[in-house]
């Protein structure tokens, strides 16, 4: 009876429990007991600065260019949106991030660290607004960038600074501290050395070994974030609405989840990925995400089957609300728990995945991707090639590891000491 | 118990029949036709050979069908002559990319346009007429009957068959005319022409409802294939033009020693290297274990396999161990124990990358395993009964902790006969991983096929093996 | 000498959170063919006290940090591990709280059973087996022949705790201890296993150590009573002395909200407050946050008094003996404040 009352009253003290720290708040809590963990997560936030700001520190186009007696330019800055240079839309979200997003960051910023002190509640209004008005702010800018292409010509600006010094013109030009492409490679640079000036050698094409590295960064993490928001929303739709409706349609659903874990995941994305022609990123994020989600779906779906059974639904439901706002208002965030742990891993297992695929020549050929760069070095039989994206791999796979441990220690009320 | 398992058997029927359409329309859709080696036709002016070659190429494989209904009898007069106007670009108006699909369509309908097509050689154009004429003698051809299969008198009768076919298609064949034909020619060959759609023929090319609906759901890719299917018949690579499932059973035998092996031992180092770090949760010697197994899981196979590759076997610094392959090619008669012991030496490393990241996974399953156990309460119990520590963790928590990781073993039967793609590309060895990889490079669609629903139907009796056994460890479970 | 004798027992929990100590210097003793009631609400370290006897508190966090368990002279505490299994399941047995999970889901009932027999006595498998079965018809199980080979999930509760009682008692132990054995049966079940238990106690002899909540059981079953609070003894008596005039305010206060003592229709009497949790015990006498006689000395240890007849009491202010009757004794009249 108690139990019955207390879940009535649920939704009209919905103001007062807002003073409490929400779910989010206590698992965030519990996840900032754990230093391996959190380590791990201040490790990923940087591995992320280094894909935003990956073109600060590698890039052949000069921060400032000025040869003697002309205005300065800005080649560095205007290649950032250059179709030409930056032909992958990876590149041109992560520069968009870079410019704007570092100008967007600056008042969300302040937002949160001038709201640190008030009471809970108006706290996590201003915040939640402030993150809200940021990304729509982004979003805005990167829709300007698709809205606005540039292109520019191919300027290749080392070996033009070398052929006016040598014809006596003076160059003013500052370069990052790699001034290096990720993409053209210098053909008389081949196979180079670990040196001062290539800190991890160069390729069989010339090109900066540390630089790709870089820039893989961008490419392994947006396919693992991407490929796994695609599969968990889809999962999450679907999972919900076999446990919503139940029956039939559940039935159907399962029947489909059946299908689909039996078949080999990884022969069906070599599979796939090998008969599209032109493969690009995007394919691959697809693919994956296309037999990725029926984890996501049957947790969901578990979840579901459990937590509409529990008092307070059948409570609810007695008092008279509509069971689909009970079901997404009160289910579902309820449900997603375990899903953003899974998540957590399946951004490592993505990663794995892709690079995978790289490795076998089936990724997406014209992106420097870790896997790719250690195919190259299995062939090549270069041993930098080999160890430098393989560490990067493992680095960032094991940090989206251990975080997702964090995560799930955390949220299990049974560890909680 | 019984009863449950012959359900479940009967359900893998329709639920592998399920993948089979999935995979069937996946690899079918996806961009890129599966096969299309040869370029499709570029109007008249392409190599009439090539043409004929890459006609004769779909008809084998059914490409030429649609892939899972077919309503092309229901093609009517006016369609079939806009085809042709299009792929001729009679009008001039007709872009490159809609004329090369109408001409492939046109390739594709055959004995569905032969009715049509008659009617249009009453056309006043002796123009059209004339290209009416040569599709006819392109789509009156008959496709030949399958031979491979059945008792040896019935493919006797299908050879016999085939050779009447055979006649027939060559007069049909030559039944065409040549750009510059006269109209008195092509008059002549329309009358021909005419005289050749016989009663029979009329019969033979209109279709009763009965076998409107046959063909709506038989005369298609994935039904023909299914047609096949139910003989074991994978079809014929389209590589090498040999059936599929020779090659194929002979790769599994690399794939199956190599996996067997490693899985074996991945089980037999993970189980109690885990149940030791469980029952010494919190001591320095689970901190060290946990750590290089953590290591072992977030290293990637293909990293984990090239560096050992390079490390023991290419000479840098080691060269131990033979660079790849399965074993070593030699025109003197080995012992058997040679021929092992060469075995042995070339699978120890694809073993060793194996082991290794699969143990490191199992271990932390059976680590989990054995400590969500050690905790409860019948434990106590049996501590309470004066039993010994080792009696305890040995009779009482392996057995409940060790449910979950046994049950795995069913889910990875489709590993161990398919092999894994990254160790079998990295090491060179000739199993079933490297076929499929090849097959999925050069396009093979059959071999891909096959190895696709191969490796689903392990998955699903691997699936089916892993619930049974649960029921037969675990008395909780029973399915009565 | 005593069965057994616990001195000063010390038993703490070393968590995130801090030392629990929710076993705080315990002493008492069991004499052979005596019962020993111990009572006290939810969480005073009951279970911990009796799972401290075997040393089968989960290690870590918990650890045993002092005082003595002497069994039959030998201390338990210190005793090697080897020793201490020839007297696990033999000469001391264990009731465990909670019968639903404490058997094994895999193995039938009649192996669990048979498993502490062929272990402690000398007899081959069809002997064990022969033991078993007798033991499980003797405390109820109908149809004990096919049961025997039954898993525990084809059991409800109350046959899952007399397969416990029965693996208890299957090698007559010296002492038994029951961990609230009869809170999962009905009415009838509990007065049939208290009555085997008395059986087994005058057959051969045995101590029991009865842990429960319910006062009833205790006043008919029991020939002494420790009560505790919060890890600690408040008072310890005779069955009839603890009944007739307690002495601890604390014990007053459990003897009134017994049901049977309140008139029908009257507001059952309760003790204010809840149990502290053991990482805010109070400094002092740990009762006198929710004691109605508290006062300043209280913040001190309590002085302990003895009453004579083995009624000791641990309190600042004990009750007098008429003080007791009458609160006792008082009708809980009014009650709906
Ligand atoms: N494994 C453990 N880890 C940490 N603390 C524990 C553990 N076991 C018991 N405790 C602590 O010891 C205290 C006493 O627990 P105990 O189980 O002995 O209570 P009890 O008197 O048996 O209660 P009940 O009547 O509910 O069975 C509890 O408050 C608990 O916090
Ligand atoms: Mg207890």
């Amino acid at each position: 009876m108690a139990d019955l009352e207390s879940a009535v009253d649920a939704p009209v003290a919905a103001d007062a429990r807002q003073e409490d720290p929400s779910y989010g708040e206590i698992v965030w809590g519990q996840f900032r007991k754990r230093r391996l963990a959190m380590a791990c997560l201040y490790g990923l936030v940087g591995l992320f600065l280094l894909a935003v700001y990956a073109p600060v520190l590698a890039s052949n186009k000069p921060f400032i260019w000025q040869p003697a007696g002309e205005p300065v330019q800005f080649p560095w800055f205007i290649s950032l949106f250059d179709r030409t240079f930056f032909e992958n839309q990876v590149d041109l979200f992560f520069n968009t991030l870079l410019v704007f997003g570092t100008i967007i960051a600056i008042p969300v910023a302040v937002v949160f660290v001038r709201t640190r002190n008030r009471l809970r509640r108006p706290r996590r209004a201003a915040r939640s607004r402030a993150l809200v008005a940021g990304i729509g702010a982004f979003l805005l800018c990167f829709a300007a960038v698709q809205a606005f292409p540039v292109q520019k010509q191919k300027e290749v600006f080392p070996r033009i600074q070398a052929q006016l010094e040598a014809a006596g013109t003076e160059v003013r030009a500052v370069y990052p501290p790699l001034p290096y492409s990720f993409r053209d490679g210098d053909i008389d640079q081949i196979g180079q050395p670990i040196s001062r000036a290539h800190l991890l050698g160069t390729d069989n094409a010339g090109r900066d070994v540390l630089t790709r590295l870089l820039f893989g960064t961008r490419i392994s993490l947006t396919i693992g974030v991407f490929a796994v928001a695609l599969y968990i929303t889809l999962g999450t739709i679907i999972g919900s609405i076999a446990g919503y409706y139940g029956g039939r349609v559940d039935a159907l659903i399962q029947r489909i989840i059946e299908v689909v874990i039996c078949v080999p995941s990884l022969f069906l994305i070599l599979t796939v990925a090998a008969f599209i022609e032109n493969r690009s990123i995007f394919h691959i994020m697809v693919i994956i995400a296309a037999v990725a989600w029926t984890s996501p779906a049957r947790l969901i779906r578990a979840e579901f089957l459990r937590l509409r059974n529990l008092d307070f639904v059948s409570a609810a439901r007695a008092v008279g609300y509509r069971e689909r706002t009970i079901i997404f208002k009160e289910i579902l965030p309820n449900a997603i728990a375990p899903v953003l742990v899974a998540a957590t891993f399946g951004v490592a297992r993505a990663i794995l995945i892709e690079s995978t695929m790289s490795f076998l020549g089936l990724g997406d050929i014209t992106v420097p991707s870790w896997g790719q760069i250690l195919n190259t070095g299995r062939t090549t039989s270069d041993w930098v090639l080999i160890l430098a994206p393989g560490f990067a791999i493992f680095v960032t796979v094991s940090l989206l590891n251990l975080v997702g441990e964090g995560f799930r220690d955390a949220l299990d009320p049974k560890l909680r000491k | 118990m019984l009863q449950y398992t012959i359900k479940r058997l009967l359900l893998v029927i329709p639920t592998f029949f399920l993948i089979s359409l999935l995979i069937f329309v996946v690899l079918n859709i996806a961009p890129g036709r599966p096969g299309a080696t040869g370029g499709a036709g570029q109007g008249e002016q392409q190599n009439q050979e090539q043409k004929e070659s890459y006609r004769i190429f779909k008809e084998q494989f059914n490409l030429d069908k649609p892939i899972l209904i077919n309503t092309r009898f229901s093609l009517t007069r006016d369609e079939v002559r806009r085809l042709i106007e299009v792929a001729y670009n009679l009008d001039g108006t007709a872009l490159a990319r809609d004329r090369i699909k109408a001409q492939e369509a046109l390739d594709d309908y055959r004995e569905y346009l032969v009715r049509h097509l008659v009617e249009l050689l009453d056309d006043p154009d002796p123009a059209f007429q004339r290209l009416v004429v040569n599709q006819l003698s392109v789509s009156a051809q008959q496709p030949f009957r399958n031979d491979r299969r059945g008792s040896e008198e019935r493919r006797q009768r299908a050879r016999e068959e085939n050779q009447r076919i055979g006649a027939e298609n060559l007069a049909v064949k030559q039944m065409r005319l040549d750009a510059d034909a006269s109209p008195e020619e092509i008059a002549a060959m329309v009358q021909a022409w005419k005289d050749w759609y016989t009663p029979d023929k009329q019969e033979r090319y209109t279709f009763t409802g009965r076998e409107k609906l046959s063909i709506l759901l038989l005369d298609t890719r994935f039904a023909k294939y299914w047609g096949n299917l139910l003989y074991l018949d994978f079809g014929l690579s389209t590589v090498d033009r040999r059936p599929v499932l020779p090659t194929l059973l002979g790769k599994i035998r690399y794939s199956l020693s190599l996996t067997t092996i490693a899985v074996l031992l991945a089980y037999t180092i993970a189980i109690p290297i885990g149940i030791l770090s469980a029952v010494r949760q919190g001591t320095r010697l689970d901190a060290i274990v946990t750590v290089i197994l953590f290591i072992m899981f977030s290293l990637p196979t293909f990293f984990t396999g090239t560096v050992l590759l390079k490390l023991f076997s290419e000479g840098d610094p080691f060269a131990i161990f033979p660079t790849g392959d399965f074993q070593t090619m030699h025109s003197d008669p080995w012992t058997t124990w040679q021929t092992f012991k060469d075995i042995v030496w070339h699978l120890v490393l694809p073993i060793t990358t194996y082991t290794s990241v699969s143990l490191a996974a199992l271990s932390r399953y059976a680590r989990t395993g054995v400590i969500d156990v050690i905790r409860s309460d019948y434990i106590r119990t049996a501590r309470a009964k004066g039993l010994s520590e080792p009696a305890v963790i040995l009779k009482h928590a392996v057995r409940n902790g060790m449910i979950p990781i046994l049950t795995l073993l069913g889910g990875l039967l489709p590993t161990v006969v398919a092999g894994s793609v990254v160790i079998e590309v990295v090491f060179n060895i000739p199993g079933m991983g490297q076929y499929i990889y090849n097959a999925i490079q050069l396009r093979d669609y059959n071999a891909v096929m096959a190895v696709l629903l191969a490796s689903s139907f392990l998955a699903l009796i691997g699936i089916l093996l892993s619930d049974l056994s649960y029921a037969l460890v675990d008395p909780r479970i029973s399915f009565d | 000498m005593a069965l057994l004798e616990v001195k000063d027992l010390k038993t703490w929990f070393y968590t995130d959170d801090g030392v629990l100590r929710s076993v705080d210097g315990v002493s008492f003793e069991i004499d052979r063919g005596e019962t020993l009631g111990v009572v006290g609400e939810s969480g005073c370290g009951k279970s911990v006290t009796a799972m401290s006897i075997l040393r089968l508190i989960p290690q870590p966090p918990g650890r045993i940090v002092g005082g003595q368990i002497l069994f039959e002279g030998r201390d338990l505490v210190t005793l090697p591990i080897k020793e201490l299994r020839k007297v696990r399941g033999n000469d001391i047995s264990v009731i465990f709280q909670e019968p639903m999970t404490s058997l094994n889901p895999v193995y039938t009932v009649g192996d669990q059973t048979m498993e502490a027999i062929l272990l402690h006595q000398s007899v081959d498998e069809d002997e064990a087996r022969a033991i078993a079965l007798d033991m499980l018809k003797r405390v109820g199980i109908p149809a004990a022949e096919t049961r025997i080979d039954e898993y525990p999930h084809q059991m409800s509760g109350g046959m899952k705790q007399r397969v416990m009682i029965a693996m208890a008692l299957s090698c007559k132990p010296k002492l038994l201890i029951a961990d609230e054995p009869t809170t999962a049966l009905d009415v009838t079940i509990q007065a049939q296993i208290l009555e085997l238990l008395q059986d087994l106690q005058q057959s051969e002899g045995m101590g029991i150590m009865l842990i429960t909540h319910d006062l009833g059981v205790v006043a008919e079953t029991c020939d002494r009573v420790v009560v505790l609070y919060a890890g600690q003894v408040a008072e310890t008596a005779d069955t009839g002395a603890l009944f007739d005039h307690p002495a601890h305010p604390y014990t007053v206060g459990l003897l009134r909200s017994l049901p049977d003592r309140a008139p029908p229709g009257s507001r059952l009497y309760t003790i204010e407050g809840m149990v502290p949790s053991p990482q805010d015990f109070p400094t002092g006498c740990r009762f006198r946050t929710r004691c109605p006689h508290a006062s300043e000395a209280c913040a001190e240890l309590p002085p302990v008094h003895d009453l004579g007849d083995g009624h000791r009491v641990w309190c600042h202010h004990p009750l007098s003996r008429e003080d007791a009757r009458a609160l006792t004794a008082e009708r809980t009249e009014g009650g709906w404040q």
